[in-house]
């Protein structure tokens, strides 16, 4: 996921997480958008389901990414200059509990940022590591 | 000067080039059936509403009044020149097969064909195409297909319910202005009908419908990065249309009268 690949902004978050679902395995639109209306739920945002993308928070429009990303196929996740999507965020904490919460989605997850963000890190790094 | 002349033709013909083979490749995806998964589905299904039905009480209510006036006028004037007994043919020929079909091509050029443009250009600017493509989905099957073959569905089917509100507000005006009875305006319209004019109209339409779309897509994903080229390709892809439809209408004109001619 990266901030140089915005959301689709003429489709809702749940229509632009499920066309994944619905382009790469052919799922149905109603069986794409309830899988994503239940993922969203574990962030406790079934109701950015029906928003799109210039009416998001900056955390909403990160977890919608992150969707997106992790229901593509492959084990692999990289997340590109995450600050840049959250620019209002202080710390890396919401961002490591959103990829714990989808762990089962990938095996690896690489996040990519500026040297000047570092201090963001501190601490959350060593406490809480991704696989 | 015979550089910058040549150096300009090269460059037109290199941006017609990647035009058609554009085209060809919307073509052939368009008859692959594995192009329409249920993403692709929804999006034609989209496009057809915002086209063909949200548009329908204007477009009607244009095709009625049109339809009247022009009747009035037509039958008016043949009946002053004594040629009253080629109404039946002015109708089938001229309003059904010539008229409809630009009629229509013009009202959904304005009002969908400047939306897909700007839509397209757009998503360039703001990088969706970008995300697109990063996602492994296919612009071409994704944005183009199912926008290019709403616009081949939609004029063809809102090209005949055109004809056919002309054709009833005909047997209303006809009646009015000249006293024509139902059973002579039916029979009138019976003498003149061909099948040949309705597949050149329906050939026609799909042909127009094809371009009027494709064209403002084609020149809104020509955007750069910069917002002040949005306008900049609606304005290059709406002139474009423009021209398209003058040259179509040229072309199948005089195909047209080559085969009237020839059988």
């Amino acid at each position: 996921m990266s901030p140089s690949y915005p959301l689709i902004s003429n489709l809702s978050v749940v229509q632009n997480v499920a066309l994944i679902k619905e382009y790469h395995e052919g799922w149905s639109r109603r069986r794409a958008e309830k899988y994503v209306m239940d993922l969203l739920k574990k962030f406790n945002m079934e109701e950015i389901g029906a928003k799109r993308n210039p009416n998001l928070a900056s955390q909403e429009r990160f977890v919608a990414l992150l969707l997106r990303a992790l229901l593509m196929p492959g084990d692999v996740v990289i997340v590109d200059r995450p600050f840049v999507i959250m620019p209002d965020v202080d710390r890396a904490e919401f961002m490591i509990n959103a990829l714990h919460g989808l762990e089962e989605f990938f095996n690896q997850c690489f996040v990519l940022d500026y040297v000047w963000n570092e201090e963001r890190y501190l601490g959350v790094n060593h406490e809480t590591p991704l696989r | 000067m015979l550089e910058k002349i040549g150096s300009l033709l090269i460059k037109r013909l290199k941006t017609l080039k990647e035009t058609f083979s554009l085209a060809y490749e919307v073509l052939a995806h368009m008859l692959l059936p594995s192009t329409y998964n249920a993403a692709v589905r929804m999006v034609l299904v989209n496009q057809i509403y915002f086209t063909s039905v949200q548009i329908l009480p204007l477009f009607l209510t244009i095709s009625i009044i049109l339809g009247t006036i022009l009747i009035g006028v037509a039958g008016d004037y043949l009946r002053s020149i004594g040629m009253f007994h080629f109404f039946g043919a002015m109708i089938m020929g001229f309003v059904v097969k010539e008229l409809a079909p630009f009629v229509t091509v013009l009202l959904i050029a304005l009002r969908s064909g400047a939306a897909i443009n700007t839509e397209i250009a757009v998503m360039k600017v703001n990088r969706e195409l970008a995300a697109l493509e990063a996602y492994r989905i296919s612009v071409v099957n994704y944005l183009l297909v199912p926008r290019v073959l709403n616009g081949i569905v939609s004029i063809v089917v809102l090209g005949f319910a055109f004809s056919t509100c002309v054709l009833i507000s005909g047997l209303l005006s006809s009646r009015f202005f000249f006293g024509l009875s139902f059973d002579d305006y039916i029979s009138l319209l019976v003498d003149a009908f061909s099948i040949y004019d309705l597949v050149v109209m329906a050939i026609k339409c799909a042909i127009l419908g094809f371009f009027i779309v494709f064209i403002p897509i084609k020149f809104g994903m020509s955007a750069t990065q910069e917002l002040t080229s949005i306008p900049i390709a609606v304005l290059n892809g709406m002139v474009q249309v423009f021209i398209s439809i003058i040259v179509i209408e040229v072309v199948i004109l005089v195909l047209d009268s080559l085969l009237v001619k020839l059988f």
